[in-house]
């Protein structure tokens, strides 16, 4: 089969996916309703239970939920200019995000040998933090790009 | 990129959220492409050409910068 042919067709593929991904604008509500309860659920639990184990592993990536829904649910008119900001906010929340748990782990270690010597450690950031991170700095972009416009 | 869509939408007397329906954008859109805050895809600035039934060159024009 012809190589063309092949990029050709995954294109579109592609394309069809990404149209496919993004949520009607209702799960902007949604998405925004899921990270508050779950956010709350967390804090009750949290000052009546103490520990909470697999809930508070569960509760945390419902917040991640409800971000996600945020971020890739439409605007009210999605436009071809909502899309290029998206995009652009999308790119720059995923180069944030490299750069963070890349670099800030090092500044904690560093600034935790100055402060307290024998308890510094390095230690990496876990799937939540860097998650957390890319998706409200994707928000922050996107909702900095669209009042600017 | 300059354009004249302020001028013509004045000459057919349309607002911005008129224009921003017919072409199918936001409100915003069309208050940023005309501020020059955002350049248009071809295919949109090919709807705007053919609502003021004028041609791409005569609704936008390249600045020295571009």
């Amino acid at each position: 089969m012809d190589k063309s042919k092949v990029y050709k067709s995954e294109e579109v593929r592609l394309k069809r996916l990404a149209k496919r991904l993004m949520l009607p604008h209702s799960y902007k509500k949604v998405g925004a309703w899921l990270l508050g309860l779950s956010f709350l659920a967390l804090v009750i639990l949290k000052i009546n239970m103490g520990e909470l184990g697999i809930y508070r592993t569960a509760l945390k990536q419902l917040m991640l939920v409800g971000l996600l829904f945020m971020a890739i649910s439409k605007e009210e008119i999605e436009d071809e200019m909502i899309v290029n900001l998206r995009a652009q906010a999308f790119s720059l929340s995923f180069i944030c995000g490299i750069i963070y748990a890349l670099v800030q782990p090092y500044i904690n270690y560093g600034v935790a040998a100055v402060v307290a010597p024998e308890k510094a450690i390095y230690e990496e950031f876990g799937t939540f933090i860097i998650l957390w991170f890319m998706l409200t700095v994707h928000l922050l972009f996107f909702y900095v790009l669209k009042k600017a416009r | 990129m300059r354009n004249r869509i302020k001028i013509e939408r004045a000459t057919l007397d349309i607002t911005q959220e008129e224009l921003a329906r017919k072409i199918g954008v936001s409100r915003q859109t069309v208050n940023s492409i005309e501020k020059n805050r955002y350049v248009p895809s071809t295919v949109l600035a090919l709807k705007i050409s053919k609502l003021f039934e004028k041609s791409v060159n005569d609704i936008f024009e390249l600045e020295e910068e571009d």
